[in-house]
């Protein structure tokens, strides 16, 4: 949620004590909200490399050349990352990885298709991801992979919004520490079958042919899945199954255009599906456009981790 | 006193038709009205816990505005006089949506302002015409993954102006004055232009009812919308680069919440403010990255706040090689303060204290 702008609060006399009315109640006045104007809006980009190209290598779903963006935050304030935009020539895969909190958000590398949209349909993250800043800079790393088989310029921008602490008087910047330290105990993530290679390569489900692909939430966190998004080289069906219950989340097969949307319009569930840690949901995909199929899914989501 | 403080639903007469309503033990809002949202049709009178329906629903339909005459037909380059767009004076009218055709794919530009509030303050909505495209839906959009999304299907994304804006059909005219430029300048063009919202129609209404509508507008009297572009017309030579700024204005605080933009051709944009020398972005970000258009504007996940006479400067640098033509539009709300109410904060008062 963004700050409001104003706020109503009890007028007060020179002195500081509340004004009370005649029943009894604080007058209230209008006024403007003291923290609003040191937040605003930010575009994070990495400040050498406004494009990045991906040398032509592999082949058209293979991963292939290899980028590296740093996004750096600097010293004025701390970064609230909210959304993902971005523009290039073909698909890529992207893995974020935070060196200030050793945290990679995803399991494996996600396609662009499924979390990089653009000024007109940004890609929200599920939880908004909170860069404290301290005394100095941050960095978030981000690793790029070609898939499309060709040269493939990318552009890739983090907006958010900075919360300028530093400049703002003494009181209000003790109140946005309070307000967000609590920020970082849950982060956004990106859950990736487990069956992706380590580069981000799939195994292709051949036409007409099934596979399995298994989503798990790993043993250091609990994982609340928020939206769905595929990127495939054609249309499949598919079944979401529990591991541990054998509990199927349809009594038959979804078309995956009815289950799974992309970075500009992700698939909601109707409520936010809890997967616990190291437990797994199976899913079960038959295709069905006869011919060799990519499928990319991606579960967005944040995971809860406890510090004691 | 009494009659004041209680809800003009409350009537004991609907009480009896509640106990037929499916639901009616499970939750429902107890408040009649909620600023920016629908009317509740079905209310939970507080006093009874009993739902029923609300009375202020009955007297609030939907409403389009439309040009007179509709539709109009603007001459190649053409700049139309004031045309009015009247309603009678049957009710208020409050607007949320914009829709637009335009027979021709460069569109057209507007200017609106409401006569019947000049001399308090709100006389216009944009400091500068903007691109309809900008402030309406109606073009189409086409996306990176989800491709083309046609005209047909534009009225199922309404461009949701930043703050409803409110018509007193009292105390005004009753009508928004528009202006219209052609920006094709070879054709002729022929447009529509309609503003979308609800009636408010208090003249019909039980005096109770009349009097909560009223209440209503009152509330609604210090913000309305507004849309700022750049203080100047904008051509960027093939490859060339131009800093233009926009100021808002020196009568309210100004509220950013959607960025808009029309060009022929892409550019990277970088916002600076220009007092401070804060910078939005580091690096200068593609448009269609900072921007969105009518049908999807880019919404501003952190709103910004202004306060009167800020100024932002954009450094624009052309992409296309070519002359690009660029109209940005920022969707705004002004929130007028009134002087006596303007409370220092002292400590204790921030809302983020905890």
């Amino acid at each position: 949620m963004s700050f409001a702008s104003f706020v109503r609060v009890p007028k007060r006399d020179p002195s500081g004590n509340v004004i009370f009315g005649a029943d009894g109640r604080p007058i209230e006045g209008l006024a403007v909200n003291p923290i609003k104007p040191h937040v605003r809006g930010y575009w994070l980009a990495d400040p050498n490399n406004a494009t990045l190209v991906l040398a032509a290598s592999g082949g058209a779903n293979q991963a292939g050349a290899v980028g590296e963006l740093n996004f750096l935050i600097d010293y004025q304030g701390h970064f609230d990352w909210a959304s993902i935009v971005g523009v290039s020539t073909g698909a890529f895969l992207l893995e974020f990885f935070d060196p200030g909190s050793q945290r990679r958000l995803q399991n494996r590398p996600v396609h662009s298709n499924c979390i990089v949209g653009v000024g007109a349909r940004q890609f929200r993250l599920p939880e908004p991801y909170f860069f404290n800043i301290g005394d100095a800079q941050r960095q978030l790393k981000c690793y790029l992979r070609d898939l499309s088989g060709a040269q493939n310029t990318v552009r890739l921008n983090l907006i958010g919004r900075r919360i300028y602490h530093k400049e703002a008087p003494p009181d209000i910047a003790l109140d946005l520490e309070r307000m967000f330290g609590y920020g970082s105990r849950t982060y956004a993530y990106f859950l990736v079958p487990n069956e992706t290679a380590n580069d981000g390569t799939v195994t292709s489900v051949v036409g007409n042919g099934t596979a399995s692909f298994t989503f798990e939430s790993d043993a250091s966190a609990d994982t609340e899945v928020q939206k769905l998004m595929v990127a495939s080289t054609g249309a499949f069906s598919f079944t979401l199954r529990e591991r541990a219950t054998n509990r199927l989340l349809m009594p038959n097969t979804v078309h995956s255009q009815n289950g799974w949307g992309n970075a500009e319009f992700p698939f909601y569930w109707a409520d936010t599906y809890l997967l616990e840690r190291q437990k797994q949901v199976l899913m079960d995909v038959t295709d069905l456009s006869g011919e060799t199929n990519f499928i990319y899914p991606v579960m967005a989501a944040r995971r809860l981790q406890m510090i004691p | 006193m009494a009659d004041r403080t209680r809800l003009p639903y409350a009537d004991p007469a609907n009480w009896a038709r509640t106990k037929a309503t499916p639901g009616a033990l499970r939750d429902f809002t107890t408040h009649d009205y909620i600023p920016g949202q629908p009317i509740p049709t079905w209310v939970k009178d507080p006093e009874t816990g009993l739902v029923t329906v609300n009375e202020l629903k009955k007297y609030v339909k939907p409403f389009w505005l439309t040009t007179d005459p509709d539709p109009i037909t603007l001459a190649a380059g053409e700049l139309s006089d004031w045309i009015p767009m009247v309603i009678d004076g049957k009710g208020h009218f409050e607007i949320f949506d914009a829709f637009f055709v335009s027979q021709r794919a460069e569109g057209f530009t507007v200017e609106l302002f409401d006569p019947g509030n000049q001399g308090r303050e709100r006389p216009i909505l944009m400091n500068r015409e903007v691109h309809v495209a900008t402030i309406a839906s109606g073009g189409g959009v086409t996306l990176p993954l989800t491709g083309a999304l046609p005209v047909a299907s534009s009225p199922g994304r309404p461009f949701r102006w930043p703050q409803s804006f409110f018509m007193n059909v009292v105390s005004g005219t009753g009508a928004i004055m528009a202006r219209f430029r052609n920006l094709n300048t070879t054709q002729t063009n022929q447009i529509r232009f309609v503003l979308s919202g609800r009636r408010w129609y208090h003249l019909q209404a039980p005096w109770k009812i009349a009097n909560r509508m009223e209440e209503i507008f009152r509330e609604g009297a210090r913000t309305f919308p507004y849309f700022f572009t750049t203080d100047q017309f904008v051509s960027l030579t093939a490859l060339g680069t131009s800093s233009p700024v926009l100021r808002f204005g020196d009568d309210a605080f100004v509220e950013w919440s959607k960025g808009m933009v029309v060009s022929t051709g892409n550019f990277t944009v970088r916002i600076i403010e220009t007092a401070t020398q804060k910078r939005l972005m580091e690096l200068p970000v593609r448009q269609d990255l900072a921007f969105g258009n009518g049908e999807f504007p880019f919404l501003m996940w952190e709103e910004a706040l202004f306060e009167p006479n800020y100024q932002l400067t954009f450094e624009l640098t052309d992409l296309s090689n070519a002359t690009n033509v660029i109209w940005i539009t920022l969707g705004c709300r002004k929130i007028k303060v009134d002087p006596k109410e303007l409370e220092t904060i002292r400590p204790g008062t921030s809302p983020g204290r905890p």
